[in-house]
């Protein structure tokens, strides 16, 4: 496995240069810290992160109408509770700041520590944790792995544009809650994730094969089948989510098709035809689409669909607001 | 040409929608194709005549609903969806159960039902630490499945006066009553 990189340690320092490099006239720097970061702003400052090898989550989601910072951490490891803490600080205007993290033990325990650190010292500060991946923990129990996905590119949107509306801390943490109940996801992959540290796969899967629930860290997904057509994937998540669902013909909803970091667009393309065939003879609304590579697992060739349940006709407002965040 | 599946689907449901109306047997090919839209040749790419579209929606819809759930939700979960979807489809199957050229639908559902049965007494048995033998499990699984599928038929031929979620009940606490007979575990502890 070839990696256009010069030094696997240094990868993310690099990579972040490299982004401040192309992106500067929107965002600022810390380099110490690792974060992506804008000018303070009179509102709720939205900060997200975790582990690097998501891109463009979360860096790429920094900008007017989205995230205010972004904590980047080693590949897949998430950031010390020091440098969220220096996030917090350079963007909290007073009016707080809100954390969205995705659901990892790891990075819920950091990012909680770096809050009540600030919260002592004054900060009005809060957290969303996004937990939108439904395929399961174990096949004892079927529980649903809960983990935070592809989904959390649509709550960054959506508490965006409301924070930028002047939505308090309050307002936004209930929002983030209510939104993120209506999120699901499902991940497939059709070749897995090979990270240049140990260049092993992140799970073993043969040429002909297809790896339905897969996470975006390698985690197992819950079933292995003969690769057909992007058709196939498109009916078994469709499916899968409908279980979840039980939505009635009319329900509304917004669409993200995510390329996982290997996927060509014209593929991205052309399963979200497939998705957008299967809606209509669900004979749902679907209000809001968007399709693109927005929350990777470094280099997996696969997708996942993100559905988010519409109860609010505002949600659609705030996921067509404007923001010249460069990953949306 | 390489067939679609979604295209195949879109077919399928359109015969749904006409056979919640009209018999079978007065529904044509032309019907379907103008109600869905597309060219009456795109049928024939997908399906020789309406017999093999109504054998594929029995063979295709209940894979879907539970070989493809089988490493997804438990199998108490996968009964409950079992009954809410035919009974959303009721009316489609009791017009199918008139269709006297084919029985295939008992087919397949059973074929189907009995994995899903050898789920559930696999599942138990390996949480109660017990074994039966593999003989054993498949007839036990076989009689259950011939009884479910006709259990399903008479219900949804009388208009599935019973709720979904009480037969899904039903056939659960039946599944369990069995295994903890054949166990000897009288004492519940099975899930």
């Amino acid at each position: 496995m070839k990696n256009i990189i010069n030094n696997s340690n240094q990868m993310v320092n690099e990579m972040l240069k490299g982004f401040y490099f192309a992106n500067q006239d929107r965002v600022k720097f810390n380099q110490k810290n690792k974060i992506i970061y804008r000018e303070q702003k009179p509102y709720v400052a939205l900060v997200s992160g975790g582990g690097s090898g998501h891109e463009p989550a979360h860096l790429g989601y920094v900008g007017d109408g989205m995230l205010n910072a972004a904590v980047q951490g080693k590949l897949f490891t998430p950031p010390y509770p020091k440098q969220i803490i220096e996030a917090i600080r350079l963007t909290d205007s007073g009016a707080g700041v809100l954390l969205i993290v995705k659901n990892f033990a790891a990075d819920v325990e950091l990012f909680t520590e770096a809050m009540n650190i600030m919260r002592a010292k004054g900060h009005k500060v809060d957290m969303v944790i996004v937990n939108d991946d439904v395929s399961i923990e174990n096949k004892e129990t079927f529980q649903k792995r809960k983990r935070g996905v592809a989904g959390t590119v649509l709550v960054h949107k959506i508490l965006g544009a409301a924070a930028k509306e002047g939505a308090s801390l309050e307002k936004l943490k209930i929002l983030g809650d209510t939104v993120t109940k209506n999120i699901h996801t499902l991940g497939v992959a059709i070749e897995p994730t090979i990270i240049p540290e140990n260049h092993s796969p992140s799970f073993k899967l043969s040429d002909s094969e297809v790896y339905f629930g897969i996470g975006i860290h390698g985690e197992k997904g819950y079933r292995k089948e003969t690769f057909y057509s992007s058709e196939q994937l498109a009916i078994e998540l469709v499916n899968k989510l409908k279980s979840l669902y039980k939505w009635k013909s009319g329900d509304r909803y917004a669409v993200l098709v995510n390329g996982l970091g290997a996927t060509p667009l014209m593929e991205q393309y052309i399963f979200a035809n497939d998705i957008r065939r299967l809606l209509a003879l669900e004979q749902l609304e679907v209000q809001f689409v968007k399709v693109g590579t927005h929350l990777t697992s470094f280099n997996m060739h696969g997708i996942s669909l993100s559905m988010i349940k519409i109860d609010n006709p505002k949600w659609i407002d705030y996921l067509n607001a404007p923001t010249n965040a460069t990953g949306w | 040409m390489r067939t679609s599946i979604i295209t195949k689907k879109i077919i399928a449901t359109t015969l749904k929608d006409l056979m919640k109306t009209e018999p079978f047997v007065k529904i044509s090919v032309s019907d379907i194709m103008k109600a869905c839209q597309m060219r009456r040749q795109t049928f024939y790419y997908h399906f020789q005549d309406k017999y093999e579209l109504l054998e594929w929606i029995y063979q295709y819809e209940t894979k879907e609903n539970i070989i493809d759930f089988l490493d997804y939700e438990s199998w108490e979960n996968i009964f409950n969806q079992l009954f809410d979807y035919f009974y959303q489809n009721q009316l489609f199957y009791k017009n199918a159960f008139e269709v006297t050229e084919q029985n295939s639908f008992i087919e397949y559902l059973s074929t189907h039902i009995k994995t899903l049965y050898l789920k559930a007494f696999e599942d138990m048995l390996r949480d109660s630490n017990k074994h039966l033998d593999q003989q054993e499990l498949d007839i036990l699984a076989s009689f259950y499945s011939h009884g479910f599928v006709g259990l399903v038929k008479e219900w949804i031929e009388k208009s599935c006066v019973y709720s979904p979620e009480m037969m899904a009940s039903i056939i659960r606490q039946q599944v369990l009553n069995q295994l903890r007979t054949i166990t000897g575990n009288e004492e519940g502890d099975l899930k």
